[in-house]
């Protein structure tokens, strides 16, 4: 099977309107064109209220600004690592067995991998600037770290091989188990002693210590990742339709060689 | 502001990984979108 551009090209030929909608985007519509820029106008709101508008707090001073981007990762990696579970229970258990599906759950489980890893990065920066030092293996980093290479792993598993409906087998069971470790991440603060803070924002009491635009600029984070999450996710999967159609299209020419090939040996 | 150097990196990393990921994303949706009939793509 060839690597290379496939010569699906020359025998179809490149659509006209592809130049074009290569400037406007492949994947785009104008729905997407909407949230990426809700997305970018919220992204910009969030770095202006985190390092300009919020005040510093009275114990962390301003290492709190690390906050608006830290809690917010958490909250999209959690959020897409749901999805991901989600979707891979749709696939598995309708009837139909639609392979969007499998590409929601892989889109949002790369995004999901993607966001976790940054709540890694920026809570170890936060991490040395309140408790000295980037690692401790406490309760909470240690079991987000075990959810973030279980996520890595599913990705793994997403390259393995075999037809698209093997793949969204495969990686769905493995996406319906990961996504019960989420609450073992979140709760790990309550399970074993930690160095890590409880949730000051959803604790079950409903009472939230924190001056009011701190809380805006959480709130804005929030709001701004999880519109990149969705953004994102809705591009991520329809590349993955692009990469599947061009696999099948790829493994349609190799095969109409091959046989062109042992026809032609037959007569030769 | 304290600590600017570790807040800076923190938001420096989180905004240029995102950015990255657009970029890569892009040039995927482009290599694999080449032979794509606008007809046939089921969300246009």
């Amino acid at each position: 099977m060839s690597a290379t551009v496939p010569n699906i090209q020359s025998q179809q030929g490149v659509d006209a309107s592809w130049v074009s909608r290569r400037w406007r985007g492949i994947t785009s519509t104008g729905f997407s064109r909407f949230l990426g820029i809700l997305a970018i106008v919220l992204t910009v709101w969030l770095v202006l209220f985190g390092l300009i508008f919020s005040p510093p707090d009275i114990t962390q001073q301003s290492s709190v600004r690390i906050m608006y981007i830290h809690v917010p990762t958490a909250w999209v990696a959690y959020l897409a690592f749901g999805v991901t579970g989600l979707s891979s229970a749709m696939y598995l258990f309708r009837k139909k067995h639609s392979l969007i599906w499998d590409r929601f759950a892989g889109a949002s489980a790369e995004v999901g991998v993607m966001f976790m890893g940054l709540t890694l990065v920026t809570g170890a920066l936060w991490g040395r600037l309140t408790w000295g030092v980037y690692w401790a293996w406490d309760a909470r980093l240690t079991t987000t770290a075990f959810l973030f290479v279980t996520y890595v792993g599913y990705l793994a598993v997403r390259r393995l091989g075999g037809s698209h409906h093997a793949r969204a087998r495969r990686s769905g069971v493995l996406g319906l188990l990961a996504v019960l470790e989420i609450p073992l991440v979140h709760f790990s603060v309550k399970l074993w002693r930690s160095l890590h803070q409880e949730a000051s924002v959803a604790n079950p009491s409903g009472d939230v210590k924190m001056d009011g635009l701190m809380l805006f600029s959480l709130f804005v984070g929030l709001i701004a990742f999880s519109s990149l999450y969705f953004w994102l996710v809705l591009h991520r999967q329809r590349v993955m339709y692009l990469e599947d159609r061009y696999e099948d299209a790829d493994l349609d020419t190799a095969l109409a060689e091959r046989r062109a090939e042992s026809t032609g040996g037959s007569h030769g | 502001m304290d600590d600017a150097g570790f807040i800076f990196t923190c938001y420096g990393v989180t905004l240029g990984a995102v950015a990255l990921y657009i970029g890569l994303l892009l040039r995927r949706a482009r290599r694999n979108g080449r032979t794509a009939k606008a007809e046939e793509l089921p969300w246009t």
